[in-house]
């Protein structure tokens, strides 16, 4: 247990490398919008009073203003995008880095799963980690733009209605319920695994690995888009809970097997 | 110490997602829709229900014994299995497995369904299984016994039905072995927005298994159930079509014939189909197979009673009425409906000029006979901003009993 605590914290110290970066720019982007975004109302509010118009027209200004930015919505994607981006570091830098790491790391006097286990973990501490800093970063620009739009023009929102109507990016990530945020947080978790064994296979079997690998990948989506229509569009009836918890289940069951097949080749196919 | 930072990632972690679940907030559903009764009888609106919708949250039921109740409200797996009308929640607690395969077979296309004394009818037809469109070729009648528990469902091969792109069920009626079905067949352009639509009445007869079908009106535009509720739908012998010449999305004035009449009649039983010629009243059918008209007239709201063809005015009544009611105003949506001889009037309204507030819906009672008012109130939405909605609206009024 020790080794593997030792492990994990060394994989999180790598990420968090490219994490805190990644989130202090998100947050300084996401707050230059509110600044700039309430400022800019207020400049709109001050042109209407000196035009002598009435103010009542002008609707209340609120943090949904600002959260269906485009600047804003792409702050978030950055974040989204660094979690891809590092999924394929974490392992490629192993082999194709300066000093062929992976040597090392499999040689290690420990059991080789924990290699996959801690460097799936990091993801989901890191996740949660992201996730945390954004709602938190939502409180913050609450408070700004309370303070810095006029008085009487300024709707305060319910923390968890910030994010604009039907805006999917923000939907996706911040569900209300705990069923939907274990099944969407596993949907992405199911991907990233789908996506090591796709990497294990190619460093495991070479040319041959890759097209295996992808495929074990792309498959991952495609079975789900399968299960989905499968479900929708059966003889049989189900209600849609039930779809839901089949959906989950196919999700859990993606890791599982993913766990497996990626604990199999680094015990005995890897290749270094 | 080398530690550190994983430990402080997982606490923020940890402690970031217990913040955010506790801090979703506990929705008190008496807040999001608050009924008062500011004149008249409260007794009234015993055994009544209104049916909304909070925009952009849930969609709500009011009834006397309940209260409110959202279906967003309710846990989430539950949620997503609640009808999303709620006349037919409350149909599906009494007949579950007569409702649960029209709402949950996602093969069965929209559905209309009867409530019949001691019978449960539903009508509908089922996509085809390799594409989503429409098979107008059958339609599906299954008809519930309430006392016995029998049920039978037939499949109706229709002959001669009219070719369009959607069929829709709008009326109907049965008088046990024959059942009436009032269609409407769309056909759409290009674009897909209605061009043309046909009207059609389709008669069955559960015993000898025939089937005849006669078509009413082809024209251009839309036809609709005049009280667009396909799950409350009560044995009356009597139909009122609305009509509208112009797809909704289209500017009026971009319309042709639109000085003909907007609303139809059909009698069931006796099979005549007449225009109704106020095209500004809007047409209602009371709890006894009357028919109603509420129209504007300056300052005044008349409440019209008709004979059964709609021809001739049988009674004419001045409505006394606390507040505004404006039927033809774009930004305010009355609804009608007629319990125990009583008429309730719901009209709900946005604020089309600041976009900002909620505005209640205004609800009046009225004796049908003399017109007088028997109770004023309002229901206001969202009082503690607990949701943030942006409009509530009521869509539907009905009797619980009733089911």
């Amino acid at each position: 247990m020790k080794k593997f605590i030792s492990l994990l914290s060394f994989e999180m110290n790598r990420f968090l490398k490219f994490l805190v970066p990644t989130l202090l720019v998100t947050a300084v982007v996401q707050i230059f919008v509110t600044i700039f975004s309430s400022l800019k109302y207020n400049n709109e509010l001050e042109k209407i009073i000196a035009q002598g118009e009435q103010l009542e027209t002008i609707p209340n200004f609120s943090l949904q203003d600002i959260t269906g930015n485009g600047i804003y919505q792409l702050s978030i994607m950055l974040i989204v995008l660094v979690f891809v981006f590092y999924s394929f570091f974490i392992w490629y830098r192993e082999w194709l880095g300066k000093n062929t790491f992976i040597y090392r790391l499999l040689m290690l006097p420990t059991n080789r799963t924990y290699l996959l286990l801690t460097k799936s973990l990091v993801f989901l501490i890191g996740g949660l980690l992201a996730f945390s800093f954004q709602f938190g970063l939502y409180f913050i620009e609450l408070k700004i733009a309370e303070w810095l739009v006029m008085d009487g023009h300024y709707t305060l929102l319910n923390i968890h209605n910030v994010q604009p109507l039907y805006d999917l990016v923000q939907s996706l990530l911040f569900p209300t319920t705990l069923f939907q945020f274990i099944s969407r947080y596993s949907f992405a978790f199911a991907a990233l695994m789908s996506l090591f064994v796709g990497i294990i296979i190619e460093r495991s079997f070479g040319l041959k690995g890759l097209i295996i690998g992808a495929s074990y990948f792309i498959g991952f989506f495609v079975l789900y888009a399968l299960l989905d229509s499968l479900l929708y569009s059966a003889s049989f009836i189900l209600r849609p809970s039930q779809e839901a918890i089949i959906m989950m289940v196919y999700q859990f069951l993606v890791i599982g097997i993913s766990t497996f097949i990626s604990h199999l080749l680094l015990k005995n196919k890897i290749k270094i | 110490m080398h530690k550190k930072k994983l430990l402080i990632s997982s606490l923020i972690a940890v402690f970031g997602i217990i913040i955010y679940f506790v801090s979703i907030p506990t929705i008190n559903e008496e807040d999001l829709v608050k009924l008062t009764v500011e004149a008249g009888d409260e007794k009234l609106l015993d055994d009544v229900y209104f049916n909304g919708y909070l925009y952009d949250y849930s969609l709500f039921h009011w009834d006397s014994y309940e209260g409110v109740t959202a279906n967003e409200t309710l846990p989430y797996l539950e949620g997503l299995d609640a009808a999303e009308d709620q006349s037919l929640r409350i149909l599906q607690k009494d007949y579950p497995d007569f409702i649960n395969p029209l709402l949950y077979d996602t093969n069965i296309n929209l559905y209309y369904v009867l409530n019949s004394g001691n019978r449960l009818l539903s009508g509908y037809f089922e996509n085809y299984e390799d594409n989503y469109y429409v098979d107008a070729s059958t339609v599906h009648l299954n008809i519930l016994n309430k006392e016995t528990n029998e049920e039978i469902s037939e499949k109706v091969e229709r002959e001669n039905y009219p070719e369009g792109d959607q069929v829709d069920i709008v009326g109907l009626y049965e008088e046990y072995p024959v059942v009436k079905i009032l269609y409407t067949t769309t056909s759409w352009n290009s674009e897909y927005s209605v061009e043309k639509s046909n009207l059609s009445v389709g008669e069955y007869n559960l015993e000898t298994k025939n089937y005849k079908e006669t078509s009413l009106l082809n024209d251009n535009g839309n036809f609709y159930d005049y009280s667009s509720n396909f799950y409350k739908a009560k044995n009356n012998k009597i139909q009122i079509i609305n009509y509208y010449p112009y797809n909704v999305y289209d500017e009026p004035e971009e319309t042709n014939g639109s000085n003909g009449p907007t609303s139809y009649l059909y009698h069931f039983v006796e099979d005549t189909f007449i225009p109704l010629k106020d095209s500004m009243a809007k047409y209602f059918i009371g709890n006894d197979n009357q028919v109603f008209s509420l129209t504007n007239e300056g300052e005044e709201l008349i409440l019209r009673q008709y004979n059964q063809t709609g021809e001739k005015v049988e009674q004419e009544t001045v409505l006394d009425n606390e507040f505004p009611i404006s039927l033809y105003e774009e930004d305010q949506y009355p609804i009608v409906e007629v319990i125990n001889d009583r008429l309730f009037i719901a009209q709900s309204a946005t604020d089309e000029i600041s976009d900002q507030k909620i505005l209640p819906t205004d609800l009046q009672v009225f004796d049908l006979h003399s017109g007088e008012s028997l109770l004023t109130g309002k229901i206001d939405y969202d009082t503690a901003s607990e949701v943030n909605a942006l409009e509530g609206y009521i869509d539907s009024i009905g009797k619980m009993s009733d089911f």
